[in-house]
Parts: structure tokens; C-alpha cells; sequence
């Protein structure tokens, strides 16, 4: 197998051909009725081939021209601020917003290097939250529970 | 002449249903109920809206609310929350999951019903607790000010000459521009082209600009339109004329031979399981409502028709008008 | 000189104390909202519309008309400074902005961008008071192909916002354009790619992804990167622009003000163009390409005075016809007929207070917004100062809440999330997200416009040809393809020759 040169272009290409065959596979049950008129199939197949297409190119690109490796995946921040939003989601209507707020500033500032207790942090987290709670739900009245279901009415 | 007997005998009878003449006819059946004060629910009180502020429905409830404030008929907070997706079932399944919530109600509108048909989900309107339908809204047909027919009649025989010649603008497919241009179809053996644009504002620019023959309007959006002199109106789609001067001279689709009679309809459902005395509670408030002079004001300033069809028929109506759009649906081929 | 007695009667109304307080605090709210990352022009206006139910018609339209506008300009200053476009037309200004900040030309960025967008609106407002109908009239000379050639032409120009490789600014379009499909098809109401979620059955919300691959992939990003690099630079030079600054976005603020006041008018999405146009067009014009998407001061310029003299002009089409050009138009509407207004031709003629106070205060509230905003550069700088590690997950707060507030679903927060994972991937491959959102904001307009054109031609292709505008647009694309393709195809023969050597 000839050698991968530029990683980056390689994967890219692999994304691209990901998502275009899963595009083009949910696609293929939408009509596709004629050019004069369109079903709704029509614009998806051709647009994931497109796709397709420029994926194939793009991997096979990599086997000619040398580029960067993509590097390490900093799995850390990735998982804490993905997961620390995602938490956010789903602890707002049954935990409430000042506990959801609460982990979700906790949980992505552990990400950062620079992560430890400072009197100051803690100062700036209880501001945020009060800010948050007067702002959005108090003054604009974004339906946010205050305190949610877990903690009863 | 065929298929316009043919028609008459299927959907329109059943579309006559929803006529304002039945409506009036269940209200005065339900009409007088007077009680002592019941349950009331505690605290602010939500109406969910499935379009974003700004959207007719919306600007209904939102004028429902401030009425029903003002006028001290419910003292609670009333706020309408805009919960906006999939053409109302984010709305519709934000209060079915509020099952035996006292502070919820849900804005109905024709989606609620005609989602579930098109999409091929389960139904909504019969999980819901039916409070009232009192709101109706009446549709115009409006063709360019050029058009060389000057009735519908000779408008359907233009239509009639070449297949799909007539292009219509308006809503998604499934919408309420789409299922008139059905039922025209339908009753007069035209073939029309329907084009469909990203909402009522899309189409309207569309027609202004000359690009499609013919649209379907409410007489709220029809009106400025008129007055420039930039929409020819052919026929309203109700059972009968409006009696405001500037629309007094626009005949029934029914006069000039067609049966066509279709409409837009708003009301109110509480959750599943939705406690009797608060149902009574809301059917009472909306009949004080109605009465007030700011509804009254309301209704005449926007072009709408107000018959409150009350909690103990509202269900029987509301399963009626879905059988309708259930019929038409299929007609036209978009029922799942 | 009917002009001039409108504008007096406007001037006469707009300079109320009640509706020069409502016009500030308008515009005033509308800055501190839409400052809020996540927190666009049309969240704000949503949010805030109940609050002027209670006010009499013309002061409430004055009062909206600030918080849209101040709103916008909140919206670049995000932009600017944390990289976060709040909505559509702030995504290129993000692009060369980000980077003038963490050069430390935070400030000059801010006050380019302030300066640049009052000029805009001021011929903005000249423009809607003296051509308001005519310029309408023109806008409906758009049909379905016109509308289509001018998405071609967008999609074309986007490639002009890729920085890196053209394969990929290719792929990335035709990526966004596939995330934009997702949700109710509106020519046949099939529902495509929602995997069974109403919730996403109205599609993807524009912010939803602009707040996933570009903050939370920016703030992972950043975090990857702490220990070898500082997010922002240390020294901050200047808060105003230098005499050279202004002599170098001089021209970019013209051109973005033309092209805008023109796109603004086009009712199918023209308005949302226009910063991406303006910003093509500086990067095509420029003698430098290369210092695009670098902290070029042109890329601020030229885009912020286009987004403002579009956000200016897309009131005609609303004002003069009734229709509305972009949801925040469609916001205004509701507003009107909340007041018992039917807005639509006749308001110019029916309501003369309304429609000329209203076109007077924006000129003031532009004024306001160019008086508040220059003094509070200098706080904003200072904010962004704060170590990383503290402003990050105040700015993810920002997010999910501004994300949330969109439809009051969790489920937003979800896919923002999703993104979030997907923009840190796109950055490790190189793959840059703007033509990804430009394709995912053009992409369904154009299949629509495409299909409507087609359904009205009856399958005759030809119309997008046969038609005098359609056709300029789409050679106007060919010529911008060409152009672009060029100096690749060049760069390659070189390579070629010199392997050959």
C-alpha cells in the first residue's frame, strides 16, 4: 500500500466520504422526480456524490503531496467542553439553571491547564450565575426553571 | 360539469362542516352556561404558540392575553411562550407531555392537525384536553390586477384552456394555500400549477412581482394590496360575503356556482387529562372574552370572525374539522 | 421638496424626547443583548418585542427599529472579539476581526467597524427616504431565476473565503449545503435527514451551528493549544484606527456601502449576502489577497458597512410592500399588526408620522449607536484582556443559554454540542467552517429557488439564461470561478514545470 503523505488531506477526504455516503444511503428513499419536477430526492443525490467525489479526490491527493500529520487529538478539552454543554442540556429542566450553570462552568474550566480553586473564580462563578438568573430568566423571561423538577416545585 | 357534480357529492358536503353557519348552530346549543366559580389554576399561566412571535396565531394569543389581563376575566400572568418546530409538533408535544398540568395551554392552529396527516405521525388534537375554538379566519382568491377574467367563473375557464398554465404561490407543500388550490382543482376540473414558497411572505413577494397568476390570501393581508391597486380579488371562500365596505363586493365562491368553502380556525386545548373545573374555567373565561369590546375591536380591526364553539362541543368539532382536512389530505395525495 | 417636508415631519416626530428616549434605549438594550454571544439580532428582537406592546405605534416601530440595529452592531463586536457570529451576515466579519484582536488590534477592529457602519447607514437612510418606492419595484423584478443565479453566485463567492485549499472550501460548501437540507423539504413537505426529531424538522437553527464549530470548536482549539501559545496577544495597540487605517478602509467602507444598500433591498435573502459579498470583493480587489483572513482591516471594513447599509435597506421591501426580507422583518411585522397596523404600501401614504419618524430615528439611532459604542471600546478591550481561562466558560454560558433561548429547547443545546465536536475536527483537518456556513445558509434558498423556477419554466432550463439579470448573475459567477480556479491552475503548471526541471 502506497504511504499516506498528507494526513490531513487524507481524512478530510474520508470525512467528506462519510458524510456523503450517509447522505446519499438516508437519501436514496426521497423521489427524485424530473428536472422540471424536482422531488426531493434530487438536490440530496446529487449533492452527495458531489461530495463524494471531492472526498475521493481530497484522500487521493494525499498519496502524492506531502503534508502535515494531523497531530494529537487534545481529547481533554474536547471531552470536557462537548460534555460539560451537553450536561448543560440535560441537567436545566430537572436540576434547574443555577445547578446546571453551576457544572457546566465547573466541568469546562477543569479543561483549562491553568484549573485550581482562586477565591477571585469563585467570586467571578457566583456573578455569572446571578447575572444569568436576572438577566435571561428575570428581566428578558426565557423559560429556564430557576430550580427544577429534582428539587420540587 | 361532470366533475364538478362529482365533487359536490364527496368533500364539499363534508367541507360545509366547517361552515360559520354549524358553528353558530353548536354555539347556540352550548351558549348560557352560567356557574359559580370553580378551580382556577395558581400562578403565571403559559399559552404555547408554535410560530415565533410575530406569526398570526401568535399575535392572536398574545392579544387574548392582554385582553383577558386587562379585563381582569383571568388575574393570573398569562404569558405566551413561542415553542417554535416542526410545523407545531415541538408546541404540541412540549403540553402532551404536560399531562394533568394546571398552567398550560396550547394555541390550536390547522397544523396541529394537518402535521400529523402529512408526516404520517400519530394524531395530536384527540390526546389534548379541547377548551375552545373561537377564533376563524376567512380565505380570498386573488388573482393579478391584469388577469382577464374578472369573475372566478371565467378565471376557471382560463385555467380549463391549458393544463397547468395558472402557477399559484404559496405556503409549503400541505399548507392551507396548498389544500385551496386542491379544493379549486377539485371543484372546477382545472389544472393548476402550484408552486410552493418558504411561507405566506415569499409567495405574497412573488405574486407582486409578476411571477405566478394566482394566490390565496386572508383579507388582513389582501387589503393593502388592494388599495394600490397590486391584487385582483375573485372570489372569499366563506359560506357568506364580509360586510365591510372594502370587502362587500367580493362574492362567495358558492355565488358563482363553485363550492368551495374553506378557512383558517384558532382556539385553545389544555394538556391530557386536564382537570374538568379548569376546562370550565377557560370555557368560561373565553365566552367572557368574546364579549368584551377590545375582542370585539380586535376581530374587526384584523379581518377575523369570532363564534365560540365552547368546551362541551369543541371536541366534536375539532374531530370534524380534522376528518375535513384528513379528506382533502388524501385528495390531494399528501396524507402519509 | 415633498422630500424635504417628509423629512421635516419625520425629523419633527423622531425628535420627541419620549421617541428620542425610546430610540436610545432601544439601541442600548439592543448592543447590551446582542453583545451576549449566542444572542443575534433576531433572538433580541424576539425576546424584547412583548416589552413594547405597550407603547404607542410609532415609538414602539423607533424602539424596535434601535434594538435591531443595536443588536447587529452587538453581534460584530462578538464577533471581533471572542469569534463568535451571532448571525449570518457577522460571520466574515469574524473572520479578519478574530484575528485583528488577538494581534492586540482589538480596538481598531471595534472603531472600524463603528465608523464603517455609520457612514453605511447614514446613505442607507438617505436612500430608503428619497427612493423607498421605486427601489421596491425594482427589488420585484426578482423572480425564482434571478434568485438562483444570485445563490449561484453567492456559493461561488464563498470560495473566496477560504484562505487554505480550494478542495476544500469546495467540499466544505457542498457540506454546509447537505446540513442545510436537513428538515422539511417545502416543494413536496417530505421531512429529510431529521431522523425522526420535530424538533429539527423546521431544519437546523443558523446559530445552532455557527456556535458549535466556531466557539465551542474555537474554545477547544485554543485549549489544545494553551500551553504553547497565548490566545491573545499581550500588548493592545491603539483603540482608535491610525490616519493609515483610515486611509486603507476608506474605499472598502464605499464599496461595502453600495453593495449593501443594494443587496439590503432584495427580499429573498439579499441582506445576508451582502457582508459575504463585500467581503469577496475587497479580498478580489485587494493588491495583498494574501492578508485576508490574517487581520486584514479591509475584511472588517468593507463587510460591516455592507451589513449595515443591507440591515438599513431591508426596511423598504418591509415599508413599502409589506413583505418581509429576513425573520427579523418578519419580527417587525408582527409588531406592526400587533399595533394595529397593516403594513404594506398604504403605511406611507396612511401613516406618514410612522414611516418618516421611523426612517429620521434611524439616522439618530446610528448616531447613538456610533456615540455609544466608540467610548465603550475601550472596556471591551479591556474585557477580552481577562486571562482565557476565566472568559471561556463564561462564554460557553453565553452559548447554551443563547442557543437554548432560540426555540426554549434543550435539544439545540444538544447539537450545538454535536458541532462543537464536529469544529474541533474540521480545525485539526484544516477544513475551515465559514464556506461551510455560507453553503448552509444558501443551500436551501437555492433549491427552493431552483425548483420554483423550474416547476414555473415548466422544465425549461433556459430561463435562468433567457432572463436579462438571472444571466449577468450567472456570468458574473463564471467570471469570479475563473478568476478564482486561475492562479490555482497556474501554481500547478508551475509545480509541474519545476518537478520537470
Amino acid at each position: 500500500m502506497p504511504h499516506v503523505l498528507h494526513k490531513k488531506d487524507f481524512w478530510a477526504g474520508v470525512l467528506y466520504i462519510v458524510f456523503g455516503a450517509a447522505a446519499f444511503w438516508i437519501g436514496r428513499e426521497y423521489p427524485m422526480g424530473t428536472a422540471g419536477r424536482m422531488g426531493a430526492g434530487y438536490f440530496p443525490t446529487i449533492l452527495s456524490v458531489i461530495l463524494m467525489l471531492i472526498g475521493l479526490l481530497s484522500a487521493a491527493r494525499a498519496f502524492a503531496q506531502e503534508g502535515e500529520a494531523v497531530g494529537a487529538i487534545a481529547w481533554k478539552p474536547l471531552a470536557f467542553v462537548v460534555g460539560s454543554t451537553a450536561l448543560f442540556g440535560l441537567l436545566l429542566p430537572s436540576a434547574g439553571l443555577v445547578v446546571a450553570l453551576l457544572v457546566l462552568i465547573l466541568v469546562s474550566a477543569a479543561a483549562s491547564q491553568h484549573f485550581r480553586f482562586d477565591p477571585n473564580a469563585a467570586a467571578g462563578l457566583i456573578l455569572l450565575v446571578a447575572f444569568c438568573t436576572l438577566v435571561f430568566v428575570k428581566a428578558l423571561g426565557v423559560p429556564m426553571p430557576l430550580v427544577g423538577s429534582w428539587f420540587g416545585e | 360539469m361532470n366533475m364538478t357534480g362529482k365533487v359536490k357529492s364527496s368533500l364539499t358536503r363534508r367541507l360545509m362542516l366547517f361552515s360559520l353557519s354549524s358553528v353558530s348552530a353548536l354555539l347556540m346549543l352550548g351558549a348560557g352556561e352560567g356557574y359559580a366559580q370553580g378551580k382556577a389554576p395558581q400562578g403565571p399561566i403559559e399559552i404555547t404558540s408554535g410560530t415565533s412571535p410575530g406569526g398570526t396565531p401568535d399575535v392572536l394569543m398574545r392579544r387574548v392575553a392582554k385582553i383577558l389581563n386587562e379585563e381582569k376575566i383571568i388575574t393570573n400572568p398569562i404569558v405566551v411562550q413561542n415553542r417554535t418546530g416542526g410545523s407545531w409538533m415541538v408546541a404540541a408535544n412540549w403540553v402532551l407531555n404536560k399531562k394533568g398540568d394546571e398552567n398550560t395551554v396550547l394555541t390550536i392552529a390547522q397544523p396541529i392537525l394537518t402535521t400529523p396527516i402529512t408526516t404520517g405521525q400519530p394524531t395530536v388534537y384527540d390526546k389534548l384536553t379541547p377548551i375552545s375554538m373561537f377564533i376563524q379566519g376567512d380565505l380570498l382568491i386573488a388573482v393579478q390586477p391584469n388577469s382577464p377574467a374578472k369573475t372566478f367563473k371565467e378565471f376557471v375557464d382560463l385555467a380549463k384552456q391549458r393544463e397547468r398554465s395558472i402557477k399559484v404561490a404559496g405556503a409549503q407543500a400541505g399548507s392551507t394555500d396548498h389544500m385551496v388550490t386542491g379544493l379549486v382543482e377539485k371543484a372546477s376540473g382545472a389544472k393548476l400549477n402550484y408552486v410552493p414558497f418558504d411561507g405566506g411572505g415569499a409567495a405574497a413577494t412573488a405574486f407582486l412581482g409578476g411571477n405566478v397568476d394566482m394566490i390565496v390570501l386572508p383579507p388582513s393581508e389582501a387589503l393593502p394590496h388592494v388599495k394600490n391597486n397590486k391584487i385582483k380579488l375573485l372570489a372569499i371562500l366563506s359560506e357568506s360575503r364580509r360586510t365591510e365596505p372594502e370587502f362587500k363586493d367580493v362574492p362567495t365562491a358558492k355565488e358563482q356556482g363553485f363550492d368551495i368553502v374553506w378557512g383558517q380556525s384558532w382556539g385553545l386545548a389544555g394538556p391530557p387529562g386536564m382537570d374538568p373545573e379548569l376546562v370550565k374555567f377557560w370555557d368560561n373565561a373565553i365566552q367572557k372574552l368574546a364579549a368584551t369590546d377590545a375582542w370585539k375591536a380586535t376581530v374587526k380591526e384584523m379581518f377575523l370572525r369570532s363564534q365560540v364553539v365552547n368546551a362541551s362541543q369543541a371536541k366534536e368539532h375539532m374531530a370534524q374539522l380534522h376528518d375535513q382536512h384528513l379528506a382533502l389530505l388524501r385528495d390531494l395525495g399528501l396524507a402519509k | 421638496m415633498e422630500t424635504l417636508s417628509n423629512l421635516w415631519l419625520g425629523l419633527e416626530t423622531a425628535l420627541t424626547f419620549w421617541n428620542l428616549a425610546y430610540c436610545m434605549v432601544g439601541v442600548l438594550l439592543g448592543t447590551a443583548i446582542g453583545v451576549l454571544p449566542g444572542l443575534g439580532p433576531t433572538a433580541t428582537i424576539a425576546m424584547l418585542l412583548p416589552v413594547t406592546f405597550g407603547l404607542p405605534p410609532v415609538s414602539a416601530l423607533i424602539m424596535l427599529a434601535g434594538i435591531y440595529y443595536g443588536a447587529q452592531y452587538g453581534g460584530s463586536t462578538t464577533a471581533i472579539l471572542v469569534n463568535l457570529p451571532g448571525e449570518s451576515s457577522s460571520v466574515v466579519t469574524a473572520l479578519d476581526g478574530y484575528q485583528m484582536a488577538r494581534q492586540g488590534k482589538a480596538g481598531r477592529a471595534l472603531a472600524t467597524a463603528a465608523i464603517g457602519s455609520f457612514f453605511a447607514g447614514t446613505v442607507a437612510t438617505v436612500l430608503l427616504a428619497v427612493f423607498a418606492p421605486p427601489l421596491a419595484d425594482l427589488a420585484l423584478q426578482f423572480g425564482p431565476a434571478e434568485y438562483f443565479s444570485l445563490m449561484v453566485l453567492g456559493l461561488v463567492a464563498s470560495v473566496v473565503l477560504a484562505h487554505g485549499s480550494l478542495l476544500h472550501a469546495f467540499g466544505m460548501i457542498i457540506l454546509g449545503l447537505i446540513l442545510g437540507l436537513i428538515g422539511t423539504d417545502v416543494n413536496s413537505g417530505t421531512t429529510r435527514y431529521t431522523f425522526g426529531f420535530p424538533e429539527i424538522a423546521d431544519g437546523i437553527n443558523f446559530v445552532v451551528v455557527a456556535m458549535g464549530v466556531f466557539g465551542l470548536g474555537e474554545i477547544i482549539g485554543n485549549l489544545a493549544n494553551e500551553s504553547t501559545r497565548t490566545v491573545m496577544a499581550k500588548t493592545v495597540t491603539g483603540l482608535m484606527p491610525t490616519k493609515d487605517d483610515m486611509k486603507q478602509m476608506a474605499a472598502p467602507v464605499l464599496r461595502g456601502t453600495v453593495l449593501g444598500s443594494m443587496l439590503g433591498i432584495l427580499p429573498g435573502g439579499g441582506a445576508m449576502l451582502a457582508s459575504f459579498a463585500a467581503y469577496t470583493l475587497e479580498k478580489k480587489v485587494s493588491k495583498h489577497p494574501e492578508r485576508f483572513g490574517k487581520g486584514a482591516i479591509e475584511g472588517v471594513a468593507g463587510p460591516e458597512s455592507a451589513n449595515n447599509a443591507g440591515a438599513q435597506t431591508s426596511f423598504i421591501p418591509m415599508l413599502t410592500l409589506g413583505i418581509p426580507s429576513n425573520p427579523v422583518m418578519a419580527l417587525m411585522i408582527g409588531a406592526m399588526i400587533m399595533q394595529g397596523i397593516q403594513p404594506g404600501p398604504s403605511v406611507m401614504t396612511e401613516q406618514p408620522v410612522l414611516f418618516w419618524g421611523l426612517i429620521v430615528s434611524m439616522w439618530i439611532g446610528n448616531l447613538f449607536l456610533l456615540v455609544l459604542n466608540l467610548p465603550l471600546i475601550g472596556l471591551w478591550v479591556r474585557m477580552i484582556s481577562v486571562p482565557y481561562h476565566f472568559l471561556y466558560p463564561a462564554i460557553l454560558v453565553f452559548c447554551a443559554i443563547g442557543v437554548f433561548s432560540l426555540n426554549n429547547a434543550t435539544f439545540d443545546v444538544y447539537l450545538m454540542a454535536i458541532f462543537g465536536f464536529l469544529g474541533y475536527i474540521f480545525r485539526k483537518l484544516d477544513c475551515e467552517p465559514a464556506p461551510m456556513l455560507l453553503g448552509f445558509i444558501l443551500g436551501p434558498m437555492m433549491e427552493e429557488h431552483l425548483r420554483r423556477a423550474m416547476l414555473i419554466s415548466k422544465g425549461d432550463a433556459t430561463v435562468f439564461l433567457s432572463r436579462p439579470i438571472s444571466a449577468t448573475m450567472l456570468l458574473l459567477a463564471l467570471i469570479l470561478l475563473a478568476t478564482v480556479l486561475a492562479p490555482a491552475v497556474r501554481q500547478k503548471r508551475e509545480e509541474a514545470f519545476q518537478e520537470e526541471a
